[in-house]
């Protein structure tokens, strides 16, 4: 029933591709270069409090080397309060890496891609165990929002508030500089859309407006959920390329999605869900295995546990 | 690191929030227009006590309170209401704005972004309550202008004096802003406790309304059967009697408590829902 990949592009190998018409991806991420030289000025105004790792486990530079990148993955056998339950679980421990999650669902419908996504930064509980970053609960970390972003929605931006305003009060709340805000509409490509309010932002503008704001606090980490939700073409390009760019910058960047030919673009560390259980979980090329692409690898690496949903 | 329950800048973006939609100007215009509306209504029956038409049946009762609100303590009352008219319709005002504040955003799904700020969720509920209240302050602040722009031209009209900074005015003033403020921490609380905007907010219109019915009525009816005199003073404990008690500096009904048993209980009301928001929110998974 739950199938999804994670995909983690990393900060030390970041893949070079060719696209189909022949331009090397990384080399040309223009959009992204932009969208990270037109934040530049938060660099200088804000110091960041902890000028450490913070996912340790994925980017630890003494688990750089290491073949999964400090990623491995495991199903848990044995988890509280799940005897005699019918209802789907999320339940996988990520082996060497301080997290734990546990969740059993309520209904059916809950998707484990998102609620997984969700219990890693604190907003939803898991029934059981702890969903931890570098050790910590996201809710136990000092100004998260200048270490980890997120992209769980669209935008998560109000209806009737402009796009300037939604990213005001998130520099305003988080104590970043209001000026922080119209670099991020710039490098998003929004400044004209600045002041309309985001009732008349296209999907792709919405998502554009997430990830800036994701982006205000100048986070080591970005996590997204199906970032490339509703976007056209040229939009889905351009988010490619920020996150490969960011990715070369030294970040983590996390990703859930189910299009595969996306990730397999993308990413260099994978984890695919199942179920609410692990699959499979290493290095793109390790996952794929002998497999011709990502997509007939997870088709069969997930055969006979779910539907595809 | 420990970070204390109330963060400044907290409170600053919630204000933000407040005043960057469309909402919050509507709620600014019902609000002086409900005002404006109370402050005529309130000049007509203060004139209609002072002047008593001539065909009234009880013309000499009439006439008798007439005397009675031209002594100074008459004018001092009449001081008093005019500079709160309407005060008992418009904190509903304040209470929806404290509704608006939580709801919306679950309604608008901005909720995650505000968790992922601050995902120290008590944190953001207090902050809220911080700018709902200074927003139900504002209210007052502009009922206070208003009122008190019109009240001396209106006694003047009238033949009577009272100074507007008196102990009493003053009192009554000062009473009103504690109530426009905790009815709209009353409003935040109902709805970090109910989440949905809708059904929050005929929740808090039927426990306003409802409630100062259901409790004059019930009492009265156990009055009735019993004759027990402390039972007219029981329907303080709805929330909107107990607004009332607190903010009328006559008695506001017979045997109605003192003002500061309506003082009590209101902040009590305010606290306790509040509080149960608090639980509410920390408890609830945001999806």
């Amino acid at each position: 029933m739950f199938m999804h990949p994670l995909a983690i592009c990393h900060r030390v190998r970041v893949r070079r591709q060719r696209e189909p018409g022949g331009a090397p991806i990384v080399s040309s991420a223009r959009a992204a270069t932009r969208f990270m030289s037109a934040m530049e000025p938060r660099r200088t105004a804000i110091p960041r409090p902890l000028p450490m790792v913070f996912l340790p486990w994925l980017c630890s530079p003494s688990m750089a080397d290491a073949r999964c990148h400090g990623l491995a993955a495991s199903p848990v056998s044995s988890l509280p309060g799940q005897a005699g339950s019918s209802h789907p679980t999320v339940a996988y421990r990520v082996a060497r890496l301080p997290v734990t999650l546990v969740r059993r669902h309520r209904t059916r419908n809950d998707a484990d891609k998102t609620t997984t996504l969700r219990m890693l930064l604190g907003l939803a509980e898991p029934t059981g165990g702890a969903a931890t970053i570098g050790g910590a609960r996201y809710a136990d970390l000092d100004e998260p929002a200048l270490r980890i972003g997120a992209v769980l929605e669209a935008s998560g931006a109000h209806e009737g508030r402009t796009g300037r305003d939604h990213l005001r009060v998130i520099c305003r709340a988080a104590g970043i500089p209001l000026a922080r805000a119209d670099a991020a509409l710039a490098a998003a490509g929004l400044t004209r859309a600045a002041n309309r309010t985001v009732a008349g932002y296209s999907l792709g503008m919405r998502q554009r407006l997430g990830v800036a704001a994701a982006m205000l606090g100048d986070p080591q980490v970005l996590v997204l959920d199906e970032p490339g939700n509703g976007l056209d073409p040229e939009g889905i390009r351009w988010m490619r390329e920020l996150l490969r760019a960011l990715a070369a910058d030294g970040r983590t960047v996390l990703v859930s999605s189910h299009q595969l030919a996306e990730i397999e673009q993308l990413a260099d560390d994978l984890v695919i869900i199942a179920a609410g259980r692990v699959a499979a979980f290493g290095t793109l090329a390790s996952v794929i295995g002998a497999h011709p692409g990502l997509e007939a690898a997870f088709l069969e690496l997930t055969a006979g546990k779910a539907a595809i949903r | 690191m420990t970070r204390p329950v109330i963060q400044p800048r907290l409170v600053s973006a919630e204000i933000m929030k407040i005043r960057t939609t469309r909402a919050w100007w509507i709620f600014l215009g019902i609000f002086t227009l409900l005002s404006a509306a109370a402050l005529l209504t309130n000049i007509a029956s203060h004139h209609y006590q002072l002047y008593p038409q001539q065909d009234l049946a009880g013309r000499a009762q009439a006439l008798a309170q007439a005397a009675a609100a031209r002594t100074p303590a008459g004018a001092a009352a009449i001081a008093a209401s005019m500079m709160t008219s309407g005060q008992f319709l418009t904190v509903l005002v304040a209470m929806l704005l404290g509704i608006h504040v939580v709801t919306s955003e679950i309604a608008q799904r901005t909720v995650t972004a505000t968790f992922l700020v601050t995902p120290r969720r008590e944190q953001v509920i207090v902050a809220k309550l911080a700018a709902a209240g200074a927003s139900g302050a504002l209210f007052w602040l502009i009922a206070t202008v208003l009122d008190g722009a019109v009240t001396p031209v209106f006694m003047a009209s009238q033949h009577i004096s009272a100074s507007l900074t008196g102990h009493g005015v003053i009192r009554a003033v000062l009473l009103g802003l504690l109530a426009f403020v905790l009815w709209a921490a009353f409003g935040l609380g109902l709805g970090a406790v109910i989440r949905s905007q809708v059904a929050a907010v005929v929740a808090g219109i039927a426990i306003y309304a409802g409630g100062f019915a259901v409790a004059q009525l019930t009492f009265h009816a156990l009055y009735d059967l019993t004759h027990q005199a402390w039972l007219l003073g029981a329907p303080v404990i709805a929330p909107a009697v107990a607004s009332q008690v607190m903010t009328t500096p006559a008695p506001a009904f017979p045997h109605a408590p003192p003002q500061w048993a309506g003082a009590v209980i209101m902040t009590g009301y305010a606290l306790a829902l509040t509080t149960a928001g608090i639980i509410q929110t920390r408890r609830h998974d945001i999806s």
